[in-house]
């Protein structure tokens, strides 16, 4: 039982630790996902036709941008084929915003360039616009 | 990505590593089950997703603490059971 309340206080105490850091530090980049490496994960995630869990990425999810999501990446595929590598490249981040890039590299089409924009919110970089 | 930003998530995701596996009172290899090897290979891989930035460092602890947490309250079950037998 001791061991069980320790592990809860550690936990407690660790989940304060990043408060600090993210909150009253402003970290954007280092204990939260950077902007490149939130876009990269949303883009893998459309790759492999994960819908459900790309719109985890969002700030808004409302039906119209599911619809969106779900419209680009079939016209991604039957346009350029099968996508083989997503690399997030750092943008610019001003204050609670940031726009930054994603270069997919696909079977047909080479290299395209997706630019995203983000807001972070509770601390995390969540994507408004693509 | 900034080698210096990837050293301090490194070095956070050890640390907490460290002093939850202390708290969770397991210190010896010869002391660990099969589902304690089961777990410690589930907290490697969340540790990796930590240090390439895949999720926040929130979620690393909350993943972290929640699945030691579950593991100490079954070993508890399984000792009190034991007990009453």
């Amino acid at each position: 039982m001791k061991a069980l309340l320790l592990v809860a206080a550690v936990t407690a105490g660790a989940l304060a630790l990043v408060a600090v850091s993210v909150v009253a530090g402003r970290d954007t980049r280092t204990l939260v996902s950077p902007p490149e490496a939130v876009v990269e994960q949303f883009v893998r995630k459309l790759a492999a036709a994960r819908y459900d869990v790309a719109r985890a990425h969002l700030a808004d999810d409302s039906p119209a941008i599911r619809e969106r999501i779900q419209t680009t990446s079939d016209a991604l595929r039957a346009r350029a084929g099968a996508i083989i590598q997503v690399e997030g490249r750092p943008g610019v981040i001003d204050g609670d915003r940031a726009t930054t890039t994603a270069v997919v590299t696909t079977e047909r089409a080479g290299e395209i360039t997706m630019e995203f924009r983000l807001i972070r919110r509770a601390g995390s970089w969540r994507i408004t616009d693509f | 990505m900034d080698p210096l930003r990837i050293l301090t998530r490194v070095l956070f995701a050890y640390v907490m590593l460290l002093i939850m596996m202390r708290a969770g009172g397991k210190r010896l290899v010869r002391h660990a089950s099969p589902l304690d090897f089961a777990l410690s290979v589930i907290l490697g891989d969340m540790a990796d997703d930590l240090l390439w930035a895949e999720v926040d460092a929130s979620v690393f602890v909350v993943g972290v603490g929640v699945l030691l947490m579950i593991h100490i309250a079954l070993d508890l079950l399984r000792s009190r059971a034991a007990s009453w037998r």
